[in-house]
């Protein structure tokens, strides 16, 4: 072949520019990356994002407290109940408002639900990815089931408005709590399931394992929260660590995985969904009766002051600051997300990587895309 | 989290004011080495606030607009505080090392006129895109470091809408040349 085109012709070996996105099924969203390619080696990565930039920041200053609350679950939409829970923390920090015991638990019950949720749709989608149809149909039928008993609670499934500053909307219907207990059961099978299918299978192990490793100093150096930092090895959960509304009084253990590379990561969702079970079916027996919302004035000021709050979401730390300045409406929310740190290291890591690869990696690192830009 | 009057005694010029550590704007490389130095910390946020000075705080009214009446920016009152136009700019710290985590916040206090601090990018690498998110929304220069464009917002952006000056345009009609066609054809 080689004799066909020869220095003569002018033709040369040369790298060429490839747009990965933003309208890539892929990129799981809208994410481009701007890659250098060598064939189908990545020579240079660079993160283009901003194509779903809302300015939610800018809106929140022109309305009141009240009304960003829903605002708050369009960030990460694939874990829409948990978006709020930073900002209502904030919230009762700066009102001083102490939230009822058993909102506590709701909150608890909720946010664990919708973190399987979240993680489910990371295994389903990162096997999709590399052309497996079959094992995502079984991690979306057990989102499914979660997902109703999420809508039996708050009355909707995806963009869930439930938590509110100083408690919850709505107390658990009659008979949940049985009704939980069994499709977490059936949720675990098909896990395991998945499982049986995914983790052992000799291509998903090959394009995984060894692949795109993040050290634990790396992880740290960049800033990277959540699963993605425990598969590096390095034991931080601020449920654990740092332990907000009642996860101290739960017994569940912070789960790591010590190599940091693309199985790691993925086997360390299905590994803290097993983790999360334990930890509902303890919250389930012991939630306490009692109210689901504190009183707050309807027209709510609170005093001039500064309140910053993380939670340990799906993704990472999340975290709001506000700024009061006495009036109804915040003088200034920024919001951190886990999802635009975590993806700081892809330029880092890229270089080296194939294609193929490449997509392995950042689907392992779960990010969405409104939690990016929001 | 370690305790706050110690990591204070570690950073050369810092001062500890409710819990929160103050740094001069210039010297927050050497006080973010530092703390990088006494180890197990991790640079997770970087965060800005605009504060005008109480007499030109019209918040959301037009910065140019001096006939406007008062009462426009009677919405939102900014504190009467005896400090002067400033922007805030808060680094937080996530202490993994101790048993009970919990996060530090650095804070340096920059001009309002011409808001610059040196880069922190080769101190902590997460603080690359948090840099460039800050001055994107916010406006703040971030010295020492190497060129960067808008990170949220397009390229062609004018003007940093963070800022409490800021006049935020009216929103325009997407351009649709099909549907101009149909209209000037009196199809629609």
């Amino acid at each position: 072949m080689g004799d066909f085109i020869t220095e003569a012709d002018g033709l040369e070996t040369q790298e060429f520019i490839l747009n990965l996105g933003p309208q890539h099924p892929s990129t799981h969203g809208v994410y481009r990356a701007r890659l250098v390619m060598d064939g189908e080696i990545v020579v240079s990565a660079e993160n283009k994002i901003g194509y779903l930039h809302r300015g939610m920041e800018k809106i929140a200053e022109g309305i009141t407290y009240a009304q960003f609350t829903p605002y708050t679950t369009r960030f990460d939409y694939v874990s829409g109940a948990m978006q709020p829970w930073a900002w209502c923390i904030a919230l009762e920090k700066l009102g001083n408002t102490a939230v009822p015991e058993r909102a506590e638990y709701l909150r608890v019950i909720v946010g664990e639900f919708q973190r399987i949720a979240s993680h489910l749709v990371m295994l389903g989608s990162m096997v999709l990815d590399f052309g497996a149809i079959t094992p995502w149909t079984y991690v979306f039928n057990a989102r499914e089931e979660v997902l109703d008993l999420l809508e039996a609670v708050t009355g909707s499934r995806l963009l869930i408005n439930y938590f509110v500053n100083g408690g919850v909307n709505a107390d658990l219907p009659e008979g949940w709590i049985p009704k939980a207990e069994k499709a977490l059961d059936s949720v675990l099978k098909r896990l395991d399931d998945f499982d049986r299918m995914v983790s052992g299978n000799e291509i998903f192990v090959g394009r995984t394992k060894g692949i795109a490793i993040v050290t634990g100093p790396e992880a740290i150096e960049y800033g990277i929260t959540g699963a993605s930092l425990r598969a590096s090895g390095l034991k931080f959960d601020l449920r654990k660590d740092s332990p907000y509304s009642v996860y101290d009084r739960f017994d569940f253990e912070v789960q790591t995985l010590p190599t940091g590379d693309n199985f790691d990561r993925y086997m360390l969702r299905l590994l803290e969904i097993r983790e999360c079970a334990k930890l509902l079916r303890q919250a389930m027996k012991t939630i306490p009766a009692g109210d689901i919302r504190a009183k707050v004035a309807k027209v709510w000021r609170p005093a001039a002051a500064e309140a910053y709050a993380a939670i340990e979401a799906a993704r990472g730390i999340m975290g709001y600051q506000v700024v009061s300045d006495g009036s109804t409406k915040p003088y200034r929310v920024h919001m951190r997300s886990p999802s635009f740190c975590n993806i700081g290291i892809i330029p880092a890591k890229a270089p080296g990587l194939t294609l193929q690869d490449f997509i392995s990696f950042i689907a392992s690192l779960d990010f969405v895309l409104g939690d990016i830009d929001r | 989290m370690r305790d706050i009057a110690l990591l204070a005694a570690a950073v050369p010029g810092a001062e500890v004011k409710e819990g929160v550590l103050f740094v001069q704007a210039r010297s927050v490389v050497t006080a973010l080495e530092a703390l990088k130095k006494l180890g197990g910390f991790m640079l997770f946020d970087i965060s800005a606030v605009d504060r005008p000075s109480a007499a030109a705080s019209p918040s959301n009214a037009p910065a140019s607009a001096a006939s406007t009446p008062p009462a426009a920016a009677a919405s939102t009152t900014i504190p009467a505080q005896p400090a002067p136009a400033c922007f805030e700019l808060s680094y937080r710290l996530m202490d993994m090392k101790e048993d009970a985590k919990d996060f530090l916040t650095v804070r340096a206090i920059l001009d309002h006129e011409a808001p610059a601090v040196p880069s922190v990018a080769g101190v902590w690498k997460s603080a690359d895109v948090l840099e460039r998110e800050v001055w994107d929304l916010m406006g703040i220069e971030f010295t020492g470091r190497g060129p960067f464009g808008r990170i949220l917002l397009k390229d062609d952006f004018v003007g940093h809408p963070l800022r409490k000056d800021f006049i935020s345009p009216k929103r325009e009609r997407f351009p649709s040349p099909s549907w101009d066609r149909k209209a000037a054809e009196g199809g629609l």
